[in-house]
């Protein structure tokens, strides 16, 4: 397949002849810092995606108003036109195209004011492609999350609505917050969940604390689905996050 | 008010007249002197000095008085310049002093205070921005930094002891992360641009969850711990600052403590103050670094050598935090026990904005 570079420089096309996509799930990255953006591009297309980046704000919104993308990545601080305004310029036009912004002031102020704008969410830099890329999983999934009652991943099994986990028809008994933190990674089984993302969605911590809660958690949710039971199915990634699947990574 | 130049000049004044009047009445003596050396007696001349003075009297406390309002009505401005300069703060620089039009010394001191709180405010302004800029400039090269690492790290010939370094590599990362976050925050903070959420938060039930992860993480220590409700109250407050302020105080609860230790959470109401109290054992703060803890980047000596990689930006974050609330946290320590108090008003008065 063919990339398509918009405001191209060398060292991106190296890059994404590189890279291999497997999906057609198309991803506008609007970013013109050449480094980040060609991080996310190797990111993207590893995670299956069919990234193209854009340089400009402005020239972002003539492509997104007449193109079709899957969802957006945009950075706030671009020359053109800036990321809040392209986004308000796009919704203005009544074009729906699921926005993710990206901004290097990761403070809640201006995660307000971004999704005031009308993006759908919204990453502080520095930020982690697996994050990234749940977080575009999450745009782009259909009508919403899958509302899936019942979570498998091999003989464990999480029925939501009751609140009962099972390994193999043997009942695990889970605090809250461990049982959320089971949800969460079997929604995303097979794919690496960073600790931010775990930090965000089941402690609702928009911030690095600096503490080693989510690996105590991991570590004690192990104990209950892995012990006694194989294959382990709760998997460390070293240094990126944790992942559930029933092969190991 | 101990020394006022005030009261300083009414008592330079009013022994100017006293000394005037003493002149005058001993002057007046060695006159009857001259005029009849023998003729009066002693005790009749005596008689008229005392006369004299009694009446001087009424001259004399006339004059004080007028002295004093004099001096009370020109001093006036003063005060009130004195008291409109009380109130500018590190955050309150815009304030100018209002001038009194009359064109005297006191309004050319006026504008050269106010001349003088601009250029504070300039360079104020000046060092925040550029914190904040170079908190941005670091942000980028510490993305790429990230997704470089993370790229390196998927790969699948990677030897072990290179993915130990490049895993190493990448706790720097978020460790700088951290630290450039924090700075920005309280850069942004002490520029009055974060703004907080506030809605009716049950602070019963922050502590209970709090509670929860201190015992979670404390189970490697053996930890105990305890929440001692004396009242539950709930008040306006943004959640989130307060979760992150507890989160904060519990995680430095657990590091701190001892073997077998203890960590007691504790709620109560006093005088229109809701008293959230984060107590727990271990070695302790020596008293000469409990002034210091809430500064920017101190570390204290039992942190700084047991290996935790706190970024010594924490607490004074926890600090910030408080003052938004309109709040504070002070600290006091004994050797196992240490005790951390956040009081915050149960009216909020405090702006929006801080």
């Amino acid at each position: 397949m063919e990339f398509k570079v918009h405001s191209p420089t060398r060292r991106f096309m190296i890059l994404l002849k590189t890279a291999n996509v497997l999906s057609d799930m198309r991803i506008l990255i609007v970013e013109d810092e050449a480094r980040t953006a060609a991080g996310l591009v190797t990111g993207l297309a590893a995670a299956g995606f069919a990234p193209e980046v854009s340089g400009r704000g402005d020239e972002a919104v003539e492509l997104i108003s007449t193109q079709a993308y899957d969802a957006v990545v945009m950075d706030i601080m671009l020359p053109g036109c800036d990321g809040l305004t392209a986004v308000r310029r796009l919704r203005s036009r009544s074009n729906s195209t699921p926005i993710l912004l990206l901004s290097a002031l990761g403070e809640v102020d201006q995660r307000i004011e971004g999704l005031n704008a009308g993006a759908d969410d919204y990453l502080a830099k520095p930020f982690a492609i697996g994050e990234v890329v749940a977080r575009l999983q999450a745009l782009t999934r259909r009508g919403g999350e899958s509302k899936a009652i019942l979570l498998r991943v091999a003989d464990l099994t999480l029925d939501v609505p009751h609140r009962i986990a099972a390994r193999g028809g043997r009942l695990i008994e889970l605090s809250a917050r461990e049982f959320r933190l089971l949800e969460v990674l079997m929604k995303q089984a097979g794919q690496v969940c960073p600790r931010s993302l775990l930090l965000r969605e089941v402690w609702d911590y928009n911030f690095d604390p600096g503490t080693n809660l989510v690996d105590v958690y991991i570590r004690k949710l192990r104990e209950k689905t892995d012990s006694g039971a194989s294959p382990p199915l709760l998997h460390t990634i070293r240094g990126v996050g944790y992942m559930l699947s029933e092969t190991a990574p | 008010m101990t020394k006022s130049l005030r009261k300083r000049l009414c008592w330079w004044h009013t022994g100017l007249f006293a000394a005037a009047i003493a002149i005058s009445l001993l002057l007046a003596w060695k006159e009857l002197h001259r005029h009849d050396p023998a003729g009066t007696s002693t005790g009749e001349k005596w008689q008229f000095i005392t006369d004299t003075a009694l009446e001087s009297c009424v001259p004399f406390v006339l004059l004080g008085a007028v002295s004093w309002w004099l001096i009370h009505r020109s001093l006036a401005p003063v005060v009130k310049l004195a008291e409109a300069a009380e109130h500018i703060h590190e955050d309150s620089l815009h304030r100018r002093l209002p001038l009194l039009g009359t064109g005297d010394e006191l309004d050319r001191l006026t504008s050269v205070m106010n001349d003088m709180t601009g250029r504070l405010e300039t360079s104020f302004a000046r060092v925040r921005e550029f914190t904040l800029h170079a908190s941005h400039e670091l942000k980028t090269p510490l993305t790429i930094l990230r997704s470089g690492f993370e790229q390196s790290l998927s790969r699948h010939d990677l030897s072990e002891p290179m993915r130990d370094q490049i895993i190493s590599w990448l706790d720097e990362v978020d460790r700088l992360n951290r630290v450039v976050s924090g700075l920005t925050l309280l850069t942004q903070a002490d520029a009055g641009q974060v703004t907080l959420m506030t809605e009716e938060v049950a602070l019963h039930d922050l502590l209970r969850d709090a509670a929860s992860e201190a015992e979670i993480l404390g189970q490697s220590l053996n930890l105990t711990v305890a929440v001692v409700l004396e009242d539950t109250i709930a008040l306006r407050a943004d959640r989130h600052r307060l979760r992150q302020l507890l989160l904060n105080l519990t995680d430095n609860a657990v590091k701190y403590n001892r073997e077998a230790g203890y960590i007691r959470y504790g709620l109560k109401q006093e005088g229109g103050h809701a008293l959230l109290i984060v107590e727990s054992g271990g070695r302790g703060i020596p008293g000469d670094e409990l002034p210091h803890i809430f500064n920017r980047f101190y570390r204290s000596s039992s942190s700084r050598g047991s290996g935790q990689d706190g970024v010594g930006l924490g607490l004074s974050i926890c600090q910030w935090i408080a003052h938004a609330h309109g709040g504070e946290i002070t600290a006091t320590s004994v050797p196992d026990h240490t005790a951390l108090t956040l009081r915050l008003p149960l009216q909020q008065t405090h702006s929006q904005h801080l």
